[in-house]
């Protein structure tokens, strides 16, 4: 063990030598400024209309992700409850610690789990810590695999949003979400899963999520 | 991985008899109209390409000081950095990472780099079981074949072959004629059980972010997140490239992949940052980072330094004619198409690989679709030039050369040669206007027919003409 | 070279290329034609190859003793044009950097003879445009395009531009006329097979079009295309631009074996 750990160092600063031995003439080159980075994001949104939501809803929907609007966060429940009536038995996750485990479940008639479960008929109920409108994408981000994996397994995945959450682009929604400290899973998510593997058609789903409905709330989250 | 590059010439006639391959192939076409739609559509796509390549510029230019600041951010994030100077050592680590888990069930995301340094192999004749996860992966696994593009690794395979692949596989009790969402679904079930079940998770990465510690994976199926977020341990593999300095790179140049790759953005981009909490159900308790050299370190700052610029979008191959008549698997290698041809001498060896530049014919077209750049053309011609330096030549092309240099570089001699040429050929061609057959030129006549000279040069016929 | 001297001589140098010395001497007339119509005074001095074969093949020092006849030959001259874009873009960028670290008079001499390079449609474009077209032909043709004068010299509108100026002719697009026919110079003799294949889907795409006439402006490509068509016994001949520019038809098309025009 000891002779491989030496091993181990040591290649890890040959590679380093090397490499620094042999770029040592590039150290000039520059990362792009401030300035040219704003450039290229403003000619990246320059078309986009000034109702954020609305583009955000229209990129969602050509992504393939459903989108509902709500105007309070206590309808959510009920919107949940009517995605999965016609199911039998339907079990809805609700992983996060957060807003969403508080909302009056019961009242509206939906059991919720902890665990996910990949019954088609079941659902996940998940919040996204940001959206973009620029690409329609959710923002999931979270410390603890439990997020990820309801997200990933359940038969269908419900993403509330809040609108105040929504951003232009990547950059702004990531900026919003360092500020509360990065976690270990940051993803964003466009539409369903999806494969061109099989004869190159493209098929929606894959290996999950295998539907997405996104709840945009108007409200405050907080 | 095993090279067949030696016999590219084989290959590439085998490929073009080969019919089931052949029906396949027409499929990039629809691969050009989605790049064309993602990058001339969307506004913004000539700055996102200029920024991009800069930003990889940059990344090549500082890659050891961003190597060392990533190590550091990975491990204070909670993962634990492994540095692997040549395909053997990567082996090496991920084998011992598995050992020491007691690992039985490897589940693997598509990577090439894997693919590279022959992982898959590497596990199962350890004892593992090893799943590919990625559909397109886990057919050519079925059908025990190597990737034959580095988006679509199964483009060349067809519904029938698929079908029958998975009948067999799954004991499945097919008929044949079942649609591409049947088998996914299939394929998919299949794989969930797998990766609820395995004790490792293996992923490659797009890019490693220095300031954060972070991997970006771009995905579409879902299986990569699977991997990373259900076994206990999760192993990312990457070569020194990928890294760049900060998320606002990232998020720039993944735009940029995913848009020259044919699609607006892929349906995940997962910011991996160390390993996570395991919650109520599971999930990865530890992530090992495999960084790979295996030869690229050699190319820094040399005549190929700009190769690594390359985010493997694919387009460079879906656009080339060469890629479009015999598929990737004929390369030989791992990268297929113009990138291929040129990275393959540079991480083998030219002598095995010495072909694949030859067999271009430099029509700059990959050049023209790079999202950063690479000028592909004139390093396919560089590694021509290092062919004829490093290289024993054929005997017969050695003397065409160099007759053709002696009268070439002396132009009144040339005028007289080529007038006794043109009037010789002119005669074989008994007046037809045609040769329909030549000796030392059957490669051109076996197709096609070669026009006459028309008894005189036009030197000879503009003198006289006086 | 002995008895040069600084003096430029005015008027255009013509290289009229290998392929067109040996196969195609009507394109170097057709050439010639159309730069004295443009107002140019056109010489052919002695001249061989613009080092081509051997520079694809990675033989730099080969092409270096031919480039450095090729500048002793044409850098006297106020312009070089000629009727190839692989060669224009060749002489344009490719023989200085065969000079790249060297002194000397053949270094700065290849980097003159760049500058002072065009490819013939280009040229033309530049120098009188539409104007000096005087010709008539009735056929419908397509335009194919080399893959080097497309990519490297942005050579696509200015022989569309020309050929519109040809009264009675019709230009339809093909499918494949940005895309590589398989010449490639010695590639259509190393990689046959893969020559053949490239060269077949675009004789496919050819026939598919309403052309009757293959037209381009790279004489590699039109004997490739040309010479497969007329293998398949498809009955579309192929002419390089400048005779169609010029009028001057009499010959053949490649392709069309003699008699058959």
């Amino acid at each position: 063990m000891a002779a491989a750990r030496l091993k181990v160092a040591s290649s890890r600063d040959t590679i380093l030598r090397n490499a620094q031995a042999r770029v040592a003439h590039l150290r000039g080159q520059a990362s792009p400024s401030q300035e040219e980075r704003r450039a290229v994001l403003s000619a990246l949104t320059s078309g986009l209309p000034s109702d954020r939501t609305a583009h955000f809803v229209e990129r969602a929907r050509a992504s393939d992700a459903a989108v509902s609007r709500l105007s309070s966060v206590s309808e959510v429940p009920a919107a949940l409850a009517d995605l999965i009536s016609g199911a039998a038995e339907p079990t809805v996750c609700v992983p996060d610690a957060g807003a969403l485990r508080d909302l009056p479940w019961a009242e509206a008639g939906v059991r919720t789990a902890r665990a996910p479960s990949s019954r088609h008929d079941d659902a996940s109920a998940i919040e996204a810590a940001a959206g973009v409108a620029e690409s329609g994408s959710l923002v999931i981000s979270a410390a603890s695999h439990d997020t990820p994996q309801a997200m990933l397994l359940s038969g269908q995945t419900v993403v509330v949003l809040f609108e105040s959450a929504i951003a232009t682009t990547f950059e702004d929604a990531l900026r919003a979400v360092r500020s509360r400290g990065l976690r270990s899973r940051v993803v964003f998510l466009t539409g369903p899963s999806r494969t061109g593997d099989i004869a190159s058609r493209l098929v929606i789903p894959a290996q999950g999520p295998r539907r997405i409905h996104i709840l945009v709330v108007e409200e405050d989250g907080s | 991985m095993k090279s067949t590059t030696e016999s590219f010439g084989k290959n590439a006639r085998d490929a073009l008899a080969d019919r089931r391959l052949q029906r396949s192939l027409p499929v990039i076409h629809e691969f050009r109209r989605d790049h064309e739609r993602a990058t001339g559509a969307l506004p913004g796509y000539a700055e996102l390409k200029r920024i991009g390549r800069q930003i990889r510029e940059h990344s090549l230019a500082n890659v050891a000081t961003l190597l060392t600041e990533f190590e550091q951010t990975a491990e204070a994030a909670g993962a634990r950095v492994h540095w692997a100077a040549d395909a053997e050592e990567a082996r090496r680590h991920v084998l011992d990472i598995c050992a020491a888990r007691d690992a039985r069930r490897v589940v693997k995301a598509k990577s090439m780099v894997t693919e590279e340094v022959g992982l898959r192999a590497a596990l199962q004749e350890a004892g593992y079981r090893v799943w590919e996860t990625d559909i397109g992966e886990y057919v050519l696994q079925l059908a025990d074949e190597p990737p034959g593009h580095v988006v679509a690794p199964a483009l060349h395979k067809g519904l029938d072959e698929i079908d029958e692949l998975f009948a067999t596989a799954h004991g499945t009790a097919s008929e044949g004629g079942r649609s591409a969402e049947q088998l996914v679904e299939e394929g998919s079930g299949v794989l969930r059980e797998q990766h609820a079940a395995a004790d490792v998770g293996i992923t490659g990465a797009n890019f490693l972010v220095a300031e954060t510690g972070s991997v970006v994976l771009l995905t579409n199926e879902g299986n990569a997140d699977l991997a990373t977020s259900l076994p206990r341990c999760h192993i990312v593999v990457a070569t020194l490239e990928k890294v760049v300095r900060g998320l606002e790179d990232a998020s720039l140049l993944w735009r940029l992949l995913s848009r020259a790759a044919g699609q607006e953005v892929t349906t995940f981009t997962s910011v991996l940052t160390g390993p996570g909490e395991r919650g109520e159900s599971g999930g990865p308790e530890a992530m090992h980072i495999v960084l790979v050299d295996n030869g690229r370190s050699d190319l820094l700052g040399g005549e190929f330094h700009d190769a690594l610029r390359c985010v493997r979008c694919g387009a460079c191959m879906d656009h080339c004619p060469i890629y479009e008549s015999i598929g990737g698997q004929a390369y030989g290698w791992v990268y297929p198409g113009p990138i291929g041809a040129v990275v393959t001498p540079g991480l083998t060896n030219l002598e095995e690989s010495a072909d694949l530049p030859q067999a271009s014919t430099l029509c700059g077209v990959c050049e023209e679709v790079c999202p950063v750049d690479i000028p592909l053309p004139s390093m396919l011609q560089k590694w021509r030039r290092r062919a004829v330096e490093e290289l024993p030549q054929p005997a017969r092309s050695t003397w065409a050369l160099a007759l053709w240099r002696y009268f070439a570089s002396r132009p009144k001699l040339y005028r007289l040669a080529t007038s006794v040429v043109a009037r010789l050929l002119y005669l074989l061609s008994f007046g037809r206007g045609t040769l329909r057959r030549l000796p030392l030129l059957s490669g051109w006549t076996a197709s096609r027919d070669l026009p006459a000279p028309e008894g005189q040069t036009f030197q000879r016929a503009w003198r006289r003409r006086g | 070279m002995s008895g040069q001297t600084d003096r430029v001589i005015p008027g255009v140098a013509l290289f009229a290329t290998c392929l067109v010395d040996l196969f195609r001497p009507s394109v170097g007339f057709a050439a010639a034609r159309l730069l004295e119509r443009a107002g140019f005074t056109v010489h052919v001095p002695p001249q061989a190859c613009c080092g081509q074969p051997a520079f694809n093949s990675g033989d730099e020092e080969r092409a270096r003793d031919v480039a450095r006849a090729f500048v002793d030959t044409f850098s006297r001259y106020e312009y070089v044009v000629t009727p190839s874009g692989s060669c224009a873009s060749m002489i344009r960028f490719d023989m200085p950097r065969l000079f790249d670290g060297a002194s000397g008079p053949a270094a700065l001499r290849a980097l003159e003879v760049a500058e002072k390079t065009w490819e013939l449609t280009a040229f033309l474009v530049e120098s009188g445009g539409a104007e000096i077209i005087d010709a008539e032909n009735r056929a419908t043709v397509t335009y194919h395009d080399g893959c080097s004068g497309l990519r490297k010299l942005s050579i696509r509108e200015q022989p569309r531009e020309l050929l519109r100026a040809v009264r009675g002719l019709t230009l339809v697009e093909y499918e494949g006329a940005a895309q590589c026919c398989g010449f490639g110079g010695t590639f259509c003799v190393k990689f046959p097979e893969l020559s053949t294949e490239m060269c077949h889907k675009r004789c496919a795409q050819i026939a598919e079009s309403a052309a009757d006439e293959l037209i381009g402006g790279e004489m590699g490509c039109l004997m490739n295309l040309s010479g497969a068509m007329a293998r398949q016994g498809q009955p579309i001949g192929a002419r390089h631009v400048a005779e169609v520019l010029a009028g001057m038809t009499d010959t053949p098309a490649l392709g069309r074996g003699k008699g058959s025009v």
